[in-house]
């Protein structure tokens, strides 16, 4: 084991610094030499910002480029400043990036905002009416105006609203990319509104083009158009999950909207009819969760979707199937607490909390999936896992997974990946043979008791939140407590064995290992890929990323631990969770951790900023 | 074999200065359970009698109740084809003629295995799915139920589990007309699910051979509104007290109220917190002394019938522990009902309310059957549900039939079966392409 050092050398204080943008770099980002772009799109609420960029972002990956989008704004409708940063590539990308190479600035405050965050030769496309730009401290920054006539050119075809369509199609004229690509996206966005709206929108978008195209010159962050690649989905991990879901059979969601976890329920609500799902928007979050139980005891397979808030309220609930031994599925995508916190940003602050959420000690299963691909298989096996072991089941996603859209490869969500474990519930004739009594707890080797479904009369039983006996019935009794409460702990032994270990990622023989768990896994593969490459005379790094947190796998993990040299602790909390609950459960001490709590994602480039010195210089 | 009469030799039968009760024109059956003429006491002291059905007591279910109720148990029951709530669910794990099929994990076989064993005295006949003999004992009797080998009366429901109550609780005469309403609508044990939460009265599941679900305190509607949801032919009865309905839960109420989901919420009002050894609850009067509240109550009570009417439920009721029979009709009325049925219990606490006791009530009691009342005119229910003090109006004060169900509401929902029965791999490989497919 590595020798104790300070568990917070940089904990913290070294985190608030992480607030602070990264100076610009040197060159077109981490991918130099290789297609890696930047985008930003800014404006007030109210201006389309996220639409704009999502609409961008499917029509970059529509021509085979790969992409990662990431959405920031506020808790509010109209007003205040919002933004959308995508990054294009050739190759898949984990992780949004700084530098930006085009700003589109809906706003002249955008252009302010988003100065420090721009690589040289950068450029800015702004309305040409817009008064208080400084185009001479642009060209200081050695970033190019680009101001055009976009509100005019919305103006002639429609209205003013339209700007944010002349502005997009400023930007892919500007990088000469393909504006078929921009056009078929539009197609179907406004279908729903009509020919005239379509055609209206289709002509700003080629006049943006056409007139940035013209003014381009020798600008040097261009998009060549692949041509003949595969599509790829564009997605995020809550719509990633959504499909998950319904592939394991999720029949049934109950939720109170709570950003970031109402746009899975949202999809799911969407598709309800089609699907056969009942999704019920509930009274309250404590309704949400007692119906996904009622629901989960009469047999369907039930979630329910909330972020740290609405868990908090779905705790004394989270109790009750544990200690009923129902089957239920907890989506909680984390955001900035405590209390209301940051509504619209990202934290990991709800690890521990989730892991000993409720009176009393149960078994729980608590999954953190790491990427937007994973987020399918989590689901999957969520359902399954709590069907298996008759006990909630916790995933951990955060606004960054919830909200950030990534291409993801067409096979990657398969039909044939996708197994449903009934294996502990009776089946109809298993039931028909039933002759004595249904024992609902039965004490079993493994802890899991073989469930009925309520509606078979040879299984009639009834549940109870008391302790109770092997039948269901309320009981107090000594033996029967222990015999009851050693059952039910027992399936977390049983569920232990099949957690997973962590999994690598980086050379093997690394001076320096971050450590992390959930979401960071993107920003932190990035940075290993970055320092690995930029950094090859000094040390190397490594990444080992977790996402079975509990029951904690530590037999997997301790082969694991003893390969590390050195660790960091990569962490969206302030007071490194993950690294709290590695030392408790297999006594390894991480050797620093960095800490990011300002609500806003991590980027490759941060994470490197505070970690390059803890990497120790080869001979 | 299990003893039916659930509170037998422990009930006293507290004095009461009118003798007759407040029902003097009530039918009375003697056969059936608490029926006694004149009884203002609910529990019975006789066991209960398999076929009290002689009176032919209560109207018979409607063609469209009976209907549900039959067709649900068929189905539950169920052939694999069509009503399997697992069997379907997974080929890989059933398979035709009970093979369990492939086991993912250790484990699984032995504890089918085990299953197989008829380890509990009952004589069935093995693996066939056969009708075992009834006479096994509790396993025995069970079975018999279970294959349905015998007429449905309250026997099916009684439970080898003795009611904790104290002798003289409001709670036994709910338990017995519960009973016997679910089998004057031929409802086997099977296909009803009763949930409760928690209180005296929320233990009723434990003291009843039926599907039941205890929960936590003030949720049974939001869990019972999931069981519903997922399963809507099971008939779900909701039995809870005033401080978990109308307290802890009443926001939950308020909101199953206006959705008028098929539900049965029987509210056991004693106006205390009993378990917890006697605080006052929402519906005790103003003034009443606790030890929460030693100085008097300071809060006006909740009139639940006055909030219910204005919340826009569609049934609603009071009966009083002290009147089984009528209550038993008044709860099969509320189980028909098609859509949210409230019964608000007036239920004597003999040990720690010593003001609202079975006198009290019956001092103020009267039937609004009696005196004519139209509970679908409602400006007739409107009074009816405000009135409360010295006349407290028992019997069904409203309904409105025409409302539809949460369930019918929801495009979709009921022109499938239930979630529950479907299988887990509905959706297919074509199905999860076309919903990739929206986001190329």
């Amino acid at each position: 084991m590595p020798a104790h050092h300070d568990q917070h050398p940089r904990n913290g204080r070294a985190g608030a610094a992480l607030a602070a943008t990264p100076e610009p770099g040197t060159g077109a980002g981490p991918g130099a030499g290789t297609l890696d772009l930047s985008i930003t799109i800014g404006g007030d609420a109210g201006q389309g910002v996220e639409s704009s960029g999502a609409g961008f972002t499917r029509a970059l990956a529509r021509s085979g480029l790969h992409v990662f989008s990431i959405t920031d704004y506020r808790s509010r409708i109209r007003g205040g400043h919002n933004f959308y940063q995508i990054r294009v590539a050739d190759r898949p990308l984990y992780s949004h990036a700084d530098p930006v190479h085009v700003l589109i600035g809906l706003t002249e405050e955008t252009i302010k905002i988003h100065l420090d965050n721009l690589a040289p030769r950068a450029a800015v496309i702004y309305d040409q009416e817009f008064r208080h730009v400084d185009a001479e401290a642009l060209r200081r920054h050695h970033v190019r105006p680009v101001p055009l006539p976009l509100a005019q050119v919305a103006k002639k075809h429609g209205s003013k609203v339209m700007m944010n369509t002349a502005a997009l199609g400023a930007a892919a004229g500007l990088m000469n990319y393909n504006v078929e690509y921009l056009e078929s996206v539009i197609k179907e966005n406004f279908a729903s509104k009509g020919d005239r709206v379509v055609e209206a929108n289709l002509k700003v978008v080629r006049e943006g083009w056409k007139l940035a195209r013209d003014a381009a010159g020798d600008f040097p962050y261009t998009l060549p158009d692949p041509g003949g690649r595969p599509r790829r989905m564009v997605l995020h991990g809550n719509h990633a999950f959504a499909l998950g879901a319904v592939a394991a059979g999720c029949r049934f969601i109950a939720a109170y909207p709570m950003t970031p976890g109402t746009s899975l329920f949202e999809w799911m609500v969407a598709h309800s009819q089609e699907l056969g799902i009942v999704a019920k928007h509930a009274e309250d979050e404590i309704a949400a969760i007692c119906m996904a139980i009622g629901a989960g005891h009469a047999g369907a397979r039930a979630m329910i979707s909330t972020s740290g808030g609405g868990f908090s309220l779905m705790v004394e609930a989270l109790g009750m199937a544990g200690m009923v031994e129902v089957p239920v599925v907890l989506v909680v995508s984390q955001r900035g607490g405590p209390s209301t916190g940051l509504p619209t940003r990202t934290e990991q602050g709800d690890l521990l909390f989730a892991i000993h959420a409720s009176q009393g000690e149960f078994p729980r299963i608590v999954l953190a999936p790491g990427t937007v691909d994973q987020c399918f298989e989590a689901a999957v096996r969520a359902f399954n896992l709590a069907e298996h072991y008759q006990t909630p089941v916790i995933v951990l996603l955060d606004q960054f997974l919830s909200t950030h859209l990534r291409a993801v490869e067409p096979d990657t969500f398969r039909w044939e990946d996708v197994r449903h474990d009934r294996a502990t519930t009776l089946t109809h004739p298993q039931l028909d043979r039933l002759d004595g009594p249904y024992l609902r707890y039965r004490d079993t080797d493994d802890g899991i008791s073989p469930r009925a479904i309520p509606g078979h009369p040879r299984a009639v039983y009834a549940i109870s939140t008391d302790e109770h006996d092997e039948e269901g019935h309320i009981s107090e009794e000594i033996r029967n407590r222990r015999q009851q409460m050693e059952k039910r702990m027992r399936k977390l032994d049983t569920a232990q064995a099949e957690m997973r270990g962590p999994a690598w990622y980086g050379p093997e023989d690394a001076d320096l290992t971050l450590i992390c768990w959930g979401s960071t896994y993107g920003p932190c593969r990035e940075a290993v890929d970055l320092f690995n490459r930029d950094k090859g005379e000094g040390g190397r790094i490594n990444l080992l990323h977790f996402s079975d947190l509990w029951p904690f796998p530590v037999e997997q993990t301790l082969p694991e631990l003893r390969k590390i040299r050195r660790a960091v602790a990569v962490e969206q909390n302030y007071t490194s969770q993950f690294a709290r609950l590695l030392r408790m459960m297999t006594g390894f001490e991480v050797h620093a951790t960095v800490n990011k709590f300002d609500g806003r994602p991590m980027s490759p480039q941060e994470i490197l900023t505070h970690v390059e010195g803890e990497v120790p210089v080869r001979a | 074999m299990p003893d039916h009469s659930d509170f037998r030799g422990a009930v006293k039968r507290p004095a009461s200065p009118h003798g007759g009760g407040w029902g003097r024109e009530q039918r009375v059956d003697p056969d059936l359970p608490g029926g006694r003429p004149g009884g203002t006491m609910a529990p019975a002291e006789g066991p209960e009698t398999g076929d009290g059905r002689s009176g032919g007591h209560g109207a018979a279910p409607p063609p469209g109740a009976g209907h549900t109720a039959a067709a649900g148990g068929e189905d539950l029951r169920g052939a694999p084809a069509t009503g399997s709530v697992a069997g379907g669910v997974d080929s890989r794990v059933a398979r035709p003629g009970g093979a369990t099929g492939r086991a993912p994990r250790d484990g699984t076989e032995r504890r089918t295995a085990a299953l197989r064993g008829g380890e509990a005295g009952g004589t069935g006949t093995g693996l066939g799915g056969a009708r075992p003999a009834a006479g096994g004992g509790e396993a025995g009797r069970r079975a018999a139920i279970a294959d349905r080998a015998e007429r449905l009366t309250v026997k099916a429901y009684a439970s080898d589990h003795r009611p904790t109550w104290c002798p003289g609780c409001g709670d036994f005469g709910i338990l017995n007309a519960l009973k016997k309403a679910l089998v004057d609508l031929e409802i086997w044990p099977h296909e009803v699910m009763i949930v409760s939460g928690i209180g005296c009265g929320s233990k009723l599941p434990d003291y009843i051979n039926a599907n039941g679900f205890m929960t936590i305190h003030g949720r049974p509607l939001a869990v019972a509104t999931g069981i519903k949801l997922a399963n809507p032919k099971l008939h779900v009865v909701v039995v809870h007290g005033d401080g978990d309905g109308y307290g802890i839960g009443g926001n939950h109420w308020l909101h199953t109220m206006r959705r008028n989901i098929d539900l049965t919420d029987i509210i056991e009002n004693n106006q205390i917190y009993a378990l917890t050894k006697g605080q006052y609850s929402p519906t005790s009067e103003r003034g009443f002394r606790t030890t929460t509240s030693p100085a008097g109550a300071p809060e006006d009570p909740v009139l639940p019938t006055r909030i219910a009417f204005a919340t826009g439920a569609t049934f609603i009721a009071r009966a009083f522990a002290g009147q089984p029979n009528q209550m038993a009709d008044i709860f099969a009325a509320a189980i028909r009902h098609k859509g949210y049925a409230l019964v608000d219990v007036l239920q004597p606490c003999v040990t720690f309310n010593k003001v609202n006791t079975y006198d009290w009530y019956a001092e103020r009691a009267y039937s609004v059957e009696e005196e004519g009342h139209d509970p679908t005119d409602p400006v007739a229910a409107w009074e009816k549900c405000n009135q409360w003090g010295d006349r407290i109006p028992i019997g069904i004060l409203w309904r409105n039939d025409q409302a539809l169900p949460f369930e019918e509401r929801i495009p979709g929902l009921t022109e499938r079966p239930p979630v529950v029965e479907r299988p887990l791999d509905e959706l297919g490989e074509d199905g999860l392409e076309r919903l990739k497919a929206a986001f190329f």
